[in-house]
């Protein structure tokens, strides 16, 4: 990765889930959401967290963010291709 | 034909102003403890009303921080009530009884906690979007859910809300879904945290808040104190509890509701009437069969002499030996929740033969003649209880328990 999105996102996730600020070190692109025991409500205000952050609009809903993203990779892939990461470009 | 089941309490519990156990909060109201305490100040404005009662227990403690979030401070509040309840009853929820086993809890607002962080986030932060567990944490059944969930219980469940009636409504729900024979087991109580900026502001206006103390039946009586707190019962079908060998606390002997169809601020005495009447029909008793009735007793100017009008009405001269107290001399309206704290009362007079007192009381107000129990806990042999709930829109709604008699 040529970008910090990885740092940045965990930290967001991090937030979200208010878990301890230590954990971010556990979080790489193959996290899966469910070893993050993420529910499908949290996976959405995680989103949320990420349009409010960069200020972009990421077109899903809650049954189809759980049923189509499986890990971090994947939620920064979608990210990706709302938007994210072109401000930093 | 089939008969009606009695109903049986089994465990009760209760997060209040007095305690944050049941046994606690009976503690209190025996020893005519005043838990009105200073309102820490808002962050949003000024509210003229400084003085509520609080549950002093630290609710954060209750679950791990991420599952906080998707909790209201009412549904916290039922929950400790909840769990304290079948905790004390050492009822087991099987697979088998769980959808026999229903969740009904009484509510007055809504989740307001909820609400007012997601106005503040809105329009004072200026963030653009609410907070993904707005909708749970608001809807007034989330109270229901959340003890539904938490103690597994997947029979018929649901929110109940009739302003301050909405405990004893919750209670009355129960009842008939035993009687009914839709379940066999009910955690009914009710809920309520209005210690909240928009809910004080609200109150402020209506102008029936006390300054200090709340003197229910006084002359000189200013108004209510508002109040937070949650109480539950386990409801039993006698039959249930007979099989598994139950202690049995009281028998639920029944309720009796009404609407005054009238003002929306100033009771009547005619629904109040009918309710009491109901209620004592409904549970096969006469007046002067009751020893104690926890009145709704709110101390404002109006409720208290319809009530005793009421009270005299229904008892007549029985009236002069029933023993009378409103409890929220000590812990505040907790309004929807109100009846839930006051059950706790009722099954403290049935165990301990004791009357808890109405504390504040000075002078005798001519209007409100009836022994209101003034200042101290009485003893006295207690076979029946009433406890009385009206509200706001005129929505009535009466409890009656009685010691449980093979």
């Amino acid at each position: 990765m040529s970008d910090n999105l990885l740092p940045e996102l965990s930290k967001i996730i991090i937030r979200s889930l208010n878990l301890p600020e230590e954990r971010v070190k556990e979080i790489s692109e193959g996290t899966t959401l469910e070893s993050l025991d993420i529910s499908s409500l949290e996976l959405v205000e995680i989103l949320m967290a990420i349009e409010e952050e960069y200020d972009l609009h990421i077109d899903v809903d809650a049954v189809e963010a759980r049923d189509t993203l499986q890990t971090v990779g994947d939620l920064l892939e979608l990210g990706r291709k709302h938007g994210l990461g072109r401000k930093a470009e | 034909m089939m008969s009606v089941p009695r109903a049986v309490i089994t465990g009760y519990g209760c997060l209040t102003p007095l305690g944050d156990t049941a046994p606690e909060t009976w503690d209190g109201m025996v020893a005519g403890r005043n838990a009105i305490t200073p309102i820490p100040p808002s962050e949003l404005g000024e509210v003229s009303i400084k003085r509520a009662g609080q549950v002093q227990r630290d609710l954060s403690e209750m679950f791990e921080p991420r599952l906080m979030r998707q909790y209201d401070r009412f549904s916290l509040l039922a929950i400790g009530a909840a769990r304290e309840a079948l905790d004390h009853s050492g009822l087991e929820i099987t697979e088998e009884l769980a959808p026999r086993a229903s969740a009904v809890i009484g509510v007055g607002n809504c989740g307001w906690e909820a609400t007012e962080e997601g106005y503040v986030r809105s329009l004072v932060e200026r963030k653009r979007r609410s907070r993904i567990f707005d909708v749970p944490r608001v809807m007034p059944s989330a109270p229901a859910c959340h003890v539904s969930m938490q103690l597994g219980l997947k029979g018929p469940s649901f929110g109940v809300t009739s302003a301050c009636s909405s405990s004893n409504h919750a209670f009355s729900s129960g009842l008939q879904l035993l009687r009914s024979g839709e379940a066999e087991v009910v955690v009914a109580g009710g809920a309520e945290a209005p210690i909240m900026f928009g809910i004080l502001r609200a109150w402020e206006a209506l102008r029936i808040v006390a300054p200090e103390r709340c003197s229910p039946f006084d002359l000189n009586r200013r108004g209510l104190m508002l109040g937070e707190g949650s109480g539950a019962v386990v409801l039993e079908t006698l039959e249930h509890a007979r099989a598994r060998g139950a202690t049995i606390y009281a028998e639920f002997a029944g309720a009796g509701a009404s609407a005054d169809a009238g003002n929306l601020v100033i009771p009547t005495p005619e629904g109040p009437e009918r309710a009491l009447r109901n209620c004592l029909a409904n549970a096969r008793l006469n007046p002067e069969d009751v020893d104690y009735l926890n009145a709704h007793g709110t101390g404002t100017k109006a409720n208290d002499v319809i009530e005793s009008t009421v009270i005299r009405r229904v008892f007549g001269e029985h009236a002069d030996r029933l023993s009378i107290s409103s409890t929220k001399s000590m812990h505040g309206h907790a309004l929807g929740g109100a009846g839930a704290i006051e059950m706790i009362a009722c099954l403290g007079a049935l165990q301990d033969n004791l009357i808890p007192p109405t504390i504040n009381y000075e002078t005798p107000d001519p209007e409100c003649n009836l022994d209101v129990t003034p200042n101290q806990s009485r003893e006295r042999e207690v076979g029946a209880v009433l406890s009385n709930a009206f509200a706001f829109g005129g929505l009535n709604c009466v409890v009656a328990l009685k010691k449980f008699v093979d």
